[in-house]
């Protein structure tokens, strides 16, 4: 057990260290270390001490994990899951142990969480001495902190590659991402936010009326991690798309969707860490998704056939697949993809990501994709 | 003087390129190896074109560059256009056969398929992360045999009962067949095997989940390999359409690209007798240590790519 205060650490997801650094250090009163912007290092030292066949992500917090050590970490966040994922804290811990690192390993999975109140347990184990109120205090500002973001994203994303002064759009996001680092309350995140989002309307754009639209589905880490998907999403706007993408926290683990209020409250009472990160929209989606899938195969593949549908139902000009190589929900995803791609007559890109994946391969690929899609759409006009 | 379009298809293995004329009309056409050295090709592929062209009649108003070295050779010859190799298939085959359904297209260390609705490409799949059961795999297996890999359609043809042969993985066929000759199944059945557990790897991999429809044209280096047609024949029970032309089909593109973008630059067929040099430098500026790759033209400048952000940004000077 490591001596001393308490560094936490969960590895790298897009810019989620944000709010769950804030979380932390507000709340807990704990010192947060977000671990460094990945680099080709992160994976390099990922895959050096990882198994080999195991999927990229996991690979991606091994490297995580280690820089974040080398800043000074020495208590480890991971999350279960239901798919491998639900594993790799014991796994983590274990190769970490063995290579000599003094830490604690705070395994979500291990605790059992059936109820929303057994999370405040598990806080206070974390940090024995929060009041339960200072525990919930920071709460609204962190879930507003993700929503934030999401939605800036989710902006940015649908606009950046009609931009008419190129790098208009990143300055603003950029500006927008090192504001809110610095937000101390639910004031300064409002704020924040409502800035960012007038600064991108002002930003001129030259859009058609019909501009093509790109849905980006596919496995939870590798989606909404930049770095591991070679920035696909920007790569492909930039061209000159609209990219759409359902998955990221707030969705998939904030806001439950279903319309009646008391089930609602029941999902978020009976929250369940272990069916991460599908509990509160699994069954619905399920029930959405019923003509392709009658069972979920895990993690995030019934939002990759839900969303798929959803995409092509309205009339998107093609989809982007993306998981690491060798994760079996989405694998399993894969065929029902296809019965999409034939009933809707719509494009699906698949792509696969291992951690010495080239970016040639894939911009090759992406720039083949768009070209297609923009032919497509000259000849069939909607 | 009439207009006329440089395509170059540089790929890992092969190098081609065709002269078209502003009717798409082939002028000539040249093929030969890459030899791991793309820039010496695209030069040999000039100076070849330019002794066939017939230079009072015609003048190179425009270049378009495709294949793996795209970017390299389009930096070179100051190319209008520089497309990725499926677009550029599409375009090319879509012209020469604009009733085609499936192109199917197997190279040197890629394979894809192109789905072809109303002369518009509409869905295509490309071989992610293996390179199993492309011409390379093939070559590599004729050494071992002791044939020459043009030979190898002609001995497959004349096998009636091929061996069975594992495909799913290079390493693994590879076994496959060494365990198969040590246990005397003849030469030409194992080749024509081969054959056929290229067409399925094919069908299997790059092909699961696509309609394939006829008219299926088949092109790319191994398209010039009997056995393979045969395979696919037999495979989807349809005809397989082996164009004359369907090495050519990548470069072809590229210059009807180059002939559609409606950006003229100038073109001399110079290119061949300059000296182009490369030098690559690692970005001190990070851990992504960013591979900058800087084109020298006669000992200058001309471009340079490779960066992922500003701050490995190699300038002119």
């Amino acid at each position: 057990m490591p001596q001393g205060p308490k560094r936490l650490c969960y590895p790298q997801l897009g810019n989620y260290d944000i709010p769950i650094g804030y979380f932390v250090r507000s709340a807990l009163h704990l010192e947060y270390i977000s671990p460094p912007p990945m680099t080709k290092r992160t994976i390099d030292l990922g895959a050096k001490y990882s198994p080999d066949f195991v999927c990229a992500p996991f690979k991606c917090m091994m490297g995580c994990y280690i820089e974040a050590m080398e800043k000074g970490a020495n208590v480890l966040i991971q999350t279960g899951g239901t798919c491998r994922l639900g594993y790799y804290g014991e796994l983590h811990e274990q190769i970490l142990k063995d290579m000599g690192y003094d830490f604690e390993m705070f395994n979500i999975t291990l605790f059992r969480f059936r109820h929303i109140l057994d999370f405040l347990k598990g806080v206070k184990q974390l940090a024995p001495h929060a009041r339960i109120w200072e525990i919930v205090r920071p709460l609204p500002a962190t879930a507003k902190m993700i929503t934030a973001i999401d939605h800036v994203e989710d902006y940015y994303r649908q606009n950046m590659g009609f931009e008419r002064e190129k790098g208009a759009f990143d300055k603003v996001y950029n500006r927008f991402l090192a504001d809110l680092r610095q937000a101390k309350r639910l004031r300064d995140v409002r704020r924040i936010y409502r800035e960012a989002m007038q600064a991108f309307a002002a930003i001129p754009l030259c859009k058609p009326e019909h501009p093509l639209r790109v849905g980006v589905i596919g496995e939870y880490f590798t989606i909404m991690d930049p770095y591991s998907n070679h920035e696909i999403e920007k790569k492909i706007a930039q061209m000159g798309t609209e990219v759409h993408r359902w998955m990221n926290l707030s969705n998939s683990v904030m806001i439950c969707p279903d319309k009646n209020v008391i089930k609602k409250l029941n999902a978020y009472l009976h929250y369940d860490l272990n069916k991460f990160p599908s509990s509160i929209w699994v069954n619905i989606q399920q029930k959405q998704s019923s003509r392709y899938a009658k069972f979920d195969t895990g993690s995030s593949s019934i939002s990759t056939i839900t969303l798929a549908e959803h995409y092509a139902k309205c009339g998107f000009d093609g989809l982007i697949h993306v998981k690491s190589f060798g994760c079996t929900p989405e694998m399993d995803a894969v065929p029902v993809l296809h019965n999409i791609s034939a009933d809707y007559h719509i494009p699906i890109l698949y792509l696969n990501y291992d951690t010495q994946t080239s970016d040639t391969g894939i911009e090759t690929r992406l720039e083949a994709f768009y070209d297609m899609i923009a032919m497509r759409k000259e000849v069939t006009p909607s | 003087m009439k207009k006329a379009y440089l395509g170059i298809d540089i790929g890992s293995i092969s190098t081609k390129g065709v002269i078209i004329d502003e009717e798409k009309n082939i002028l000539c056409g040249i093929y030969l190896w890459t030899e791991g050295n793309p820039m010496g090709a695209a030069k040999k592929v000039i100076a070849a074109l330019g002794e066939q062209f017939d230079h009072s009649a015609y003048q190179v108003v425009a270049a378009g560059t495709t294949g793996s070295a795209r970017k390299l050779v389009g930096a070179m010859c100051n190319a209008s256009i520089v497309k990725n190799e499926i677009t550029a298939h599409a375009v090319g085959t879509t012209t020469l056969h604009p009733d085609v359904r499936t192109i199917l297209e197997i190279g040197g260390q890629d394979s894809k398929i192109i789905c072809v609705e109303n002369g518009v490409a509409v869905d295509y799949a490309m071989n992610t992360l293996c390179a199993a059961g492309t011409g390379s795999f093939l070559s590599s297996q004729a050494r071992r045999l002791g044939v020459e890999v043009e030979e190898f359609g002609k001995i497959a043809l004349g096998s009636s009962n091929p061996t069975p042969i594992a495909a799913r993985c290079t390493v693994f066929a590879e076994s496959d067949l060494v365990h198969k000759i040590q246990m005397g199944h003849k030469k030409q059945d194992i080749i024509a095997g081969l054959c056929h557990a290229v067409a399925n790897n094919y069908l299997n991999n790059i092909g699961k989940g696509k309609k394939i429809l006829a008219p299926i044209v088949f092109q790319g280096g191994v398209s010039k390999n009997e056995g393979v047609v045969k395979a696919f024949a037999d495979a989807l029970g349809e005809e397989i359409i082996v164009d004359e032309n369907g090495h050519l089909m990548g470069c072809y593109g590229a210059a009807i690209l180059a002939l559609g973008s409606g950006i003229e630059k100038p073109f001399s067929f110079d290119v061949a007798e300059m000296e182009f040099t490369t030098r690559e430098i690692t970005c001190p500026n990070c851990a992504n240590h960013c591979e900058v790759i800087c084109v020298y033209r006669e000992g200058e400048l001309i471009d340079s790519w490779g960066n992922r952000c500003e701050r490995g940004e190699v300038r002119e000077g």
